[in-house]
Order: C-alpha cells, then sequence, then structure tokens
C-alpha cells in the first residue's frame, strides 16, 4: 500500500480552500490586546509567519525537496516574508 | 512510514527536483508579489493605531459670581439641553434688579419734570417776546413824540428872538424836549433788556430742552435706565446655569457652598452631539485621504465592533519643532539629522454610528483605516456586508 503525498491530495487542498474562505470572511481586530498593551497586527504576522515558515521549511525538509529549491539565504527568508504577507493578508487587510 | 512516503516510487528524483525548483521560483515571486500588494493596499487605504475617541468639551463657567445654592447634578451624569446645573444665590442679583427698575422710574419722573420746565420756558419766551415788542412800540411813540417836539422847539426858537413868544414858553418846549429824550433814552434801554431777556429765556430753554436728553423717539436718560434693567436682568438669569447642548458632566468635584467666580469654569460638559476620531496619519498617506471618504474605527476596548466613519477634515497646520523663537530672533538648532521621520497630521473622522451598547469616550484608543471611498458609496457596501 503506498501513501498518496499530502500535496498530491485533492482532500487537503479543499480543506485549506474552506479554511481561507473561512478567514476571508471573518477579519481579525486590526490589534492584539494583551493585559492592557496593544499589539499591532505586522508584530502578530511576522511572528506567525516566522512560524509558519518553519513549518513549511520543516515540510520541505522532510519531504527531501529542500536542495531543488534554490540557495537557502534567499528562500528561507522569501518563505517568511511570503508567509507574514499572506498572513496580514487573510486576517488583516479587510 | 514517513520515509517510506518520501521514498515512494510515486516521486522520483526528477520529479522532486522540478517541483522543487517551482516551489523556490513561487516563494521567491510570491514573496515579492505579496509585498507589493501588501504596500499598495497600505497606500490605497491608509490605516493608523495612533488615533484617540474625541468629543467637544465645553468648561461650564458663570457668568456671575456668588455662592453655589443649588447643585442638582453629579458627576458624569448625562444632561439634556436646558437642563439646570447650578444656581447661584439670586438675592444680590434681585437686589440689583430692583434697584435698576426704581432708578428707571426716577428717570423717567426727572424726564417728565424737564419736560415740564421745558414747557414753561417755552411760555417765559412768549411772555418776554411781548413785552420786548411793547418796549419797542413805546420807543417808537417816545421817538415820534420826541420828534415832535424837536421841530416845534425848532419852531418857536426864531419867535422868541422876535418876542412872538413869550421866554418861558420857550424854556418849556426846551424843558419837555429835554424829558422825552430822556424818556425816549429810558424806552430804548428797556427794549434792549427786553431783548436780552427773550435771548437769555430761549437759552434757558435749550439748557432745559439738552437736559430732557431726548434724541428722535428716543429719551437717553430712560434708555440708559432700561438698559440697566435688561442688564441687571440678564445677571438675575445668569444665575441659573443650564446645559447649552445633550451631554455627559465631567470632572466635576464640587457641591453647594462653593464661591463661583464668573469665567471660573466649574467642571466640563462633553458634547454628546457630535463623536469623532483624530488620527495622527504620516504625511506620505494624506494624498490618499480626502474629507468625504468612509473610515472604519475600531476601538480596542470593543474588540470585534467596527464602526463607520466619515473624513471630515485634515489639519492645516502643526507647529514647526526645527526653529525656536527666542526673543526677536530664531533660534535654529545645529542638527545633523540623516534620517528624518515623517512628520503626522491630525485627521478628523466623524463617527457616523453609534451603539447604545458600546458608549463612546474621550479618550479611548482606535485603529483607524480609510476606506478611500466616499462615504455614500461605504454606506451602500456596508448595507451588502454582514455587520459583525
Amino acid at each position: 500500500m503506498t501513501a498518496t503525498p499530502w500535496f498530491y491530495n485533492i482532500g487537503f487542498y479543499k480543506m485549506a480552500f474552506g479554511a481561507v474562505a473561512v478567514v476571508f470572511l471573518t477579519a481579525c481586530d486590526p490589534m492584539l490586546s494583551l493585559e492592557g498593551s496593544f499589539w499591532p497586527a505586522w508584530i502578530i504576522c511576522i511572528l506567525a509567519g516566522l512560524a509558519t515558515s518553519m513549518v513549511l521549511m520543516w515540510q520541505l525538509v522532510r519531504h527531501r525537496l529542500t536542495p531543488y529549491l534554490g540557495s537557502p539565504l534567499l528562500i528561507a527568508p522569501s518563505l517568511w516574508a511570503l508567509c507574514t504577507f499572506a498572513i496580514w493578508l487573510l486576517f488583516y487587510a479587510s | 512510514m514517513e520515509n517510506n512516503q518520501a521514498d515512494s516510487p510515486a516521486i522520483n528524483l526528477k520529479q522532486r527536483k522540478l517541483l522543487g525548483r517551482s516551489l523556490g521560483v513561487l516563494i521567491v515571486l510570491g514573496a515579492v508579489a505579496s509585498g507589493v500588494w501588501v504596500w499598495r493596499i497600505n497606500y490605497q487605504h491608509p490605516r493608523t493605531n495612533d488615533a484617540m475617541v474625541r468629543a467637544d468639551i465645553v468648561g461650564i463657567a458663570p457668568e456671575v459670581s456668588g455662592r453655589i445654592v443649588a447643585l442638582p447634578v453629579a458627576d458624569n451624569q448625562y444632561v439634556k439641553q436646558g437642563d439646570l446645573l447650578y444656581v447661584i444665590d439670586q438675592r444680590p442679583y434681585q437686589a440689583k434688579l430692583d434697584e435698576a427698575k426704581a432708578n428707571l422710574l426716577i428717570a423717567q419722573n426727572e424726564v417728565d419734570s424737564r419736560r415740564a420746565s421745558s414747557g414753561s420756558a417755552d411760555l417765559a419766551i412768549e411772555r418776554l417776546e411781548h413785552q420786548r415788542v411793547a418796549a419797542s412800540a413805546e420807543v417808537s411813540r417816545i421817538a415820534a413824540e420826541d420828534e415832535y417836539l424837536h421841530n416845534y422847539l425848532q419852531r418857536i426858537q426864531p419867535l422868541a428872538e422876535k418876542h412872538y413868544v413869550t421866554t418861558d414858553q420857550l424854556k418849556q418846549a426846551r424843558s419837555r424836549y429835554a424829558a422825552s429824550r430822556a424818556a425816549l433814552a429810558d424806552a430804548q434801554a428797556k427794549a434792549l433788556s427786553a431783548r436780552s431777556a427773550v435771548e437769555e429765556a430761549k437759552s434757558d430753554s435749550r439748557r432745559a430742552v439738552s437736559l430732557i436728553a431726548q434724541v428722535g423717539n428716543v429719551n437717553a436718560r430712560i434708555a440708559a435706565a432700561q438698559a440697566a434693567v435688561s442688564a441687571a436682568e440678564l445677571d438675575l438669569e445668569y444665575c441659573q446655569v443650564r446645559a447649552p447642548f445633550n451631554g455627559y458632566v465631567s470632572n466635576l468635584n464640587t457641591r453647594e457652598g462653593e464661591y463661583a467666580k464668573a469665567g471660573t469654569p466649574l467642571f466640563a460638559l462633553v458634547d454628546d452631539r457630535h463623536w469623532y476620531v483624530i488620527a495622527s496619519f504620516k504625511e506620505t498617506y494624506l494624498k490618499a485621504i480626502k474629507p468625504g471618504h468612509a473610515a472604519e474605527v475600531f476601538l480596542v476596548g470593543y474588540p470585534g465592533k467596527r464602526y463607520r466613519g466619515v473624513v471630515t477634515g485634515i489639519g492645516w497646520a502643526n507647529s514647526p519643532d526645527n526653529i525656536k523663537q527666542q526673543g526677536v530672533l530664531p533660534e535654529m538648532q545645529r542638527t545633523l539629522n540623516w534620517v528624518v521621520l515623517a512628520a503626522r497630521f491630525p485627521v478628523r473622522i466623524e463617527i457616523a454610528g453609534r451603539d447604545p451598547e458600546y458608549p463612546l469616550r474621550m479618550g479611548m484608543t482606535a485603529f483607524v483605516t480609510v476606506l478611500g471611498q466616499s462615504a455614500d458609496n461605504a454606506a451602500t457596501a456596508h448595507k451588502t456586508l454582514p455587520t459583525q
């Protein structure tokens, strides 16, 4: 029995699309309140983007794709930036 | 098992290379494209968290001084326009009003009295004028008689030399003529005196008229007294201080018995008619903000709640911070600023929709996003979107 990789799984994309659609319909508050201190969206996006890019990079490493992505000095910050901007666009742009 | 998945024949090396390179390109291009997208959205819809809720504040100061005898409002209370806020002791101002009314009556009586005096002066002028006419007639009569006696004396003088008339008759004629001259001088003096008396009476009449102080249909004395009454009535009315608009009493920290000084605010009234947000936007974003643009206001105190707003104006002047005025000369600082921060300008955003469950308070921290379209269009768009 051979398992299908996640990026070939149609169900994964359906689930991801549903999650994105839900997120688009409900934008987050533009500031995060933590015990009376208000944190701007860009800090949240940078931290969340860092965590997301680490997870994605781990997946890429796990599937042995990293040697073919390109220079890590370019790919790692680009992935972080992409995740940061994507999170901002999904949660805070509207 | 994961290694089995990775090593499955479905993904051979060639496919992995192709997928890896594609993903690498997509990651880089995606980062650039999403960055440009974010920048465009931020420029087209400027947003800032340097914003605060504001309302107009009016210091409630009395117009008159005095001790507060009633203070029916409490701190933070909502009051409507015309509601009584506090009462200053009215007794001194009531006494002043009574005094002003009495002065008005005195002024009216004085004017009536002076008008009567002016009438008497007119009658006196008329009487003296008659006397002057009579004196002039007397002068004319004596002058005619004097002329006759003069002619008579000239006629009998040659006759006296020829002794046709007696010396006694001549002396008698001379005597009567001299008496006539004296009577004429006396009458002329009386006529002059009568003329002077008429002029003096006219002067007195003018003085009496001026003392009445009538200018057209207005009597200045009575008008001044009436103005004093109005001022006293106004002062009495000012003893009751009422709310000039619907609002909230704020910073009321005193009670009855406090001495209120005219012009010194006792507390503040927060205008509840207009609530707005003052947002500090960088000067680089001002080009994308226009009065009339719709805006979205988020208050950190009410998570999940959005207010609709309208940009009503952008500040025209900021205090320049690179120059100070010391005496008559400007003081220029020696600086070497390589990185210059953008100036910020206040943008006023009127909050359009209010929700009683989420009351606005001046000073609340706000986050503002300018939607970049007219408020009417935004309102239409808002109707089509689910409200939060």
